[in-house]
């Protein structure tokens, strides 16, 4: 009798990858290299459900989608997507990216008792999207500054509804600081730093990294 | 059991997690959000479709949802939700699938490599849980498969699938059967090459033991067999259903389903 495997799979498309792997490695086995061999592999790993005897049905589905789209243009294709979004009632238009340096003291969501800002940053660093938020990080207690700190998000793709900003790290300058940071300038993803002090420092948002001027 | 929620409600807490993330280092993961679905209006779906097509891009992931549109009814036209019988013809399921493809395609930007898979849903708890039923429901998972694959650029990041929540409480074992196999001769015949998500329970069934007990407490005809049969074995792929699984009771639902999964190595 055939071996029959069954994947379990949570709610939430939990990737079981031995039991997909091994079914993978199998059907490609007779595919010949090819860029439709990379949209197959592609569409297979979408469905780590499956294996054994029912690839051959998946395969059949995912040529199909390749025969459809194969000769999708991504400059057209998102530019198509912008157009749609222009013309849909129900979603609203992404409004204009603000970019640069903004002196706002507006810290990020749900932080206004642990971080208190002064001023953020916004602009694109290979492809993506950040914020960097200058200020100091708070005593929700007391209220007070206890430490100089750049945060640094990623930005949303889109900023329709906002979508989630993603927290990547926090930065503390070198020199051991209380008070709030502030951005003065910016020269390409250099940030330009003004401490409490009068100091001046220089932030890199490419490499997360502070630098003395 | 089931849960019926309320797919407006369930947008905006969705919404409000992610939204959410920014406030802490430990934000929380990005999602797949599926809808028990309670409303005809085709611009809701497009809006939620968008919040998944944001969250996929964000997070460079692929994401799976199912659209639960509740028990088919006897004249396999359409569809009546479980919670507020609020009826769905097949026309408006297609229509809703539709949009929600469509606005999570629009949203994803500039991404153009995520993929969703949809799934179209339904359940055994009313009138056509038979072979006519299953072929109803591939057929209605078919036109809406169709439709996009007319949209290279939706295609190329929208897989459609039909789904059922079938489940031990809701009809026998062997209705459920039928069902499967009816969707799965459907997609045949078709072409379509579909396959259905089960998002159903096993609830009843053995929690440490895989020589094919019976699921009990549900309807009649129901062992492990038949869970892997309508999971998988016909044409299923399996998105089990587990509501009891933290302390300090046992996890009873997972337990459940691993031991399908054990008996399924075995046969």
């Amino acid at each position: 009798m055939r071996r029959r495997t069954i994947v379990i799979t949570l709610f939430v498309s939990v990737v079981l990858a031995a039991v997909t792997a091994g079914g993978f490695v199998v059907s490609m086995g007779g595919v010949a290299a090819s860029s439709g061999t990379v949209f197959l592999a592609d569409c297979l790993r979408l469905t780590p459900h499956v294996s054994g005897d029912k690839l051959a049905m998946r395969e059949r589905e995912c040529r199909k989608r390749e025969a459809a789209t194969s000769h999708v243009n991504v400059t057209a294709d998102v530019e198509r997507k912008a157009q749609l979004r222009a013309a849909s009632h129900s979603i609203a238009p992404a409004p204009a990216r603000v970019i640069g340096v903004v002196v706002d003291h507006q810290g990020p969501v749900g932080t206004n008792q642990t971080f208190h800002a002064t001023s953020h940053w916004a602009g694109e660093v290979d492809g993506r999207w950040y914020l960097v938020y200058a200020g100091a990080r708070a005593n929700p207690a007391s209220n007070q500054n206890t430490q100089s700190e750049l945060r640094v998000y990623r930005e949303a793709t889109e900023l329709n509804g906002g979508g989630p900003n993603v927290f990547i790290a926090s930065y503390v300058p070198p020199d051991g600081e209380s008070q709030p940071l502030t951005i003065m300038s910016a020269t390409a993803s250099v940030l330009t730093i003004g401490t409490s002090t009068g100091a001046t420092l220089t932030f890199n948002v490419e490499h997360r990294a502070f630098s003395n001027e | 059991m089931r849960s019926r929620h309320v797919a407006g409600v369930l947008a905006l807490a969705v919404w409000a997690l992610l939204a959410g993330g920014a406030a802490s280092a430990h934000a929380m993961p990005l999602t797949d959000q599926s809808y028990y679905w309670n409303t005809t209006n085709t611009e809701s779906a497009e809006e939620a479709g968008c919040l998944q097509g944001l969250a996929d891009a964000l997070g460079e992931t692929s994401s799976e949802v199912i659209l639960d549109f509740g028990g088919q009814f006897s004249d396999y036209s359409g569809t009546e939700s479980t919670s507020d019988a609020l009826e769905f013809t097949n026309s408006e399921i297609e229509n809703i699938s539709l949009s929600f493809a469509r606005g999570y395609y629009i949203c994803t930007g500039e991404d153009t490599t995520t993929t969703l898979i949809l799934g179209g849903g339904t359940n055994n708890s009313k009138d056509a849980i038979s072979k006519s039923g299953g072929e109803a429901w591939a057929k209605v998972a078919d036109a809406v498969a169709s439709a996009v694959l007319e949209d290279p650029g939706e295609a190329k990041q929208v897989v459609i699938w039909g789904a059922d929540d079938l489940e031990v409480g809701y009809s026998t074992g062997g209705a459920a059967s039928n069902w499967a196999t009816g969707f799965l001769e459907r997609t045949l015949l078709e072409r379509s090459e579909l396959l259905y998500l089960d998002y159903g329970g096993a609830e009843g069934c053995p929690t440490s033991t895989h020589d094919n007990g019976d699921c009990t407490g549900g309807e009649s005809g129901w062992d492990q067999d038949r869970e892997y049969l309508v999971s998988y074995g016909i044409d299923g792929a399996p998105v089990p259903e587990i509501y009891y699984n933290r302390p300090p009771g046992s996890p009873v639902n997972a337990e459940q389903w691993a031991e399908v999964a054990e008996y399924s190595l075995e046969i």
